[in-house]
C-alpha cells in the first residue's frame, strides 16, 4: 500500500523536477534564444501537473497559449533585437554583480520562507471540510466529463462581466501592438 | 505519502520565488519577461490546485485560471512591442540603461 501510494506520487515529483529545472535553466542560460526555449519545458510540465489536477481544458490552452504562442513571439522578438551585436554585450554580464545577485537571493528565499510557512500553517483539511470538498470529491467522477460545459457556464452567467472585459482588453492590445511597433509614428 | 495540496502550494511557492529571483538578477529586458511569465504560472497552479483540492464540483479556478492566460498573453504582447520600440530608438535592452526619467 506503501509502495502503491508512492509510485502514484511519482508523476507529480517527476513533472515538478522538469519546470523547476527548466525555469533555473532559464534564469542561468546566457544564449537568448534558448533561453526562451527552455520556458518550454517550464509550461509543459505545469500542464503535465494541470491533467494530473483533472483540469485537462486548462492544461491544453496552457500547451497552446504559453508554450507554443508566448514562447515562440518572445523568441522571434529576441531574434529580431539580436541583428545587431549591441545587444549582445549584456550576455556575459548576468551574474555580474555579486551585490546583485546575493540581494535576489536573499529576496526570494524570503519570500519562498514566508510563502512555505504560511502554507504550513493553515489547517487545510478543516478548510477542505467547510467547503464540503471531501462529501463533493465522491461524485468528481459523475461530473468529469460534465466539466467543460461547466466552464463554459461560468464563463457566460457568473464572470461575464470579466469574460467580455478580457475580449476588450484583447481588442485594445492588438490594436496598441500595432501602433507601437509601427516603423514611423506620427 | 500521497500528493496533497500543500504539496502543489509548496511547488508553487518555490517557482514563485524562482521567477522572482529571475527578475531580480536579471539586466536583460527579455529574461525579465519570462520571469514575469513563470511567477504568473506559479499562481495559475495556485488557482487549479484549490479549485481541486476545495472546489471539485464548480470549477471557479480554472476558469480564473483561463482569464490569468488571457491577461498574460495581453501583457507579452505589449511588453514585447514596447521592448522592440526601445530597441529600434536605444539599440540597447540592458534594464540598468532605462533610467532616463530618473532624477
Amino acid at each position: 500500500m506503501q509502495f502503491l501510494a508512492t509510485i502514484s506520487s511519482l508523476p507529480f515529483y517527476i513533472l515538478a523536477t522538469i519546470s523547476i529545472v527548466c525555469a533555473l535553466g532559464m534564469i542561468i542560460n546566457p544564449n537568448l534564444v534558448r533561453a526562451g526555449f527552455t520556458l518550454i519545458g517550464t509550461f509543459i510540465g505545469i500542464a503535465g501537473l494541470y491533467f494530473l489536477l483533472n483540469a485537462n481544458f486548462v492544461a491544453v490552452s496552457q500547451v497552446l497559449i504559453y508554450a507554443v504562442g508566448i514562447v515562440l513571439v518572445i523568441v522571434f522578438a529576441v531574434m529580431l533585437c539580436s541583428l545587431k551585436e549591441e545587444a549582445h554585450n549584456i550576455k556575459e554580464s548576468v551574474f555580474s554583480s555579486k551585490a546583485r545577485v546575493t540581494f535576489a537571493v536573499l529576496i526570494s528565499s524570503l519570500v519562498f520562507a514566508v510563502l512555505s510557512f504560511v502554507i504550513r500553517s493553515q489547517d487545510w483539511q478543516a478548510i477542505a471540510k467547510l467547503t464540503g470538498a471531501e462529501r463533493q470529491s465522491s461524485l468528481v467522477q459523475l461530473v468529469d466529463d460534465k466539466y467543460l460545459s461547466q466552464i463554459g457556464f461560468l464563463m457566460l452567467n457568473k464572470y461575464i462581466l470579466p469574460f467580455e472585459l478580457v475580449s476588450v482588453l484583447l481588442l485594445i492590445v492588438l490594436i496598441g501592438t500595432i501602433l507601437l511597433s509601427k516603423k514611423d509614428i506620427k | 505519502m500521497t500528493v496533497t495540496l500543500i504539496h502543489y502550494l509548496t511547488f508553487s511557492a518555490l517557482l514563485f520565488s524562482i521567477g522572482l529571483f529571475g527578475l531580480l538578477i536579471s539586466r536583460n529586458a527579455f529574461r525579465v519577461l519570462m520571469s514575469i511569465e513563470i511567477m504568473l504560472n506559479a499562481v495559475n497552479i495556485n488557482f487549479v490546485a484549490f479549485a481541486h483540492f476545495l472546489d471539485p464540483l464548480a470549477v471557479k479556478g480554472q476558469a480564473f485560471s483561463l482569464f490569468v492566460m488571457a491577461i498574460a498573453a495581453a501583457e507579452v504582447a505589449i511588453g514585447l512591442s514596447l521592448l522592440l520600440l526601445i530597441y529600434r530608438n536605444r539599440m540597447n535592452i540592458d534594464m540598468d540603461s532605462f533610467a532616463t526619467i530618473k532624477w
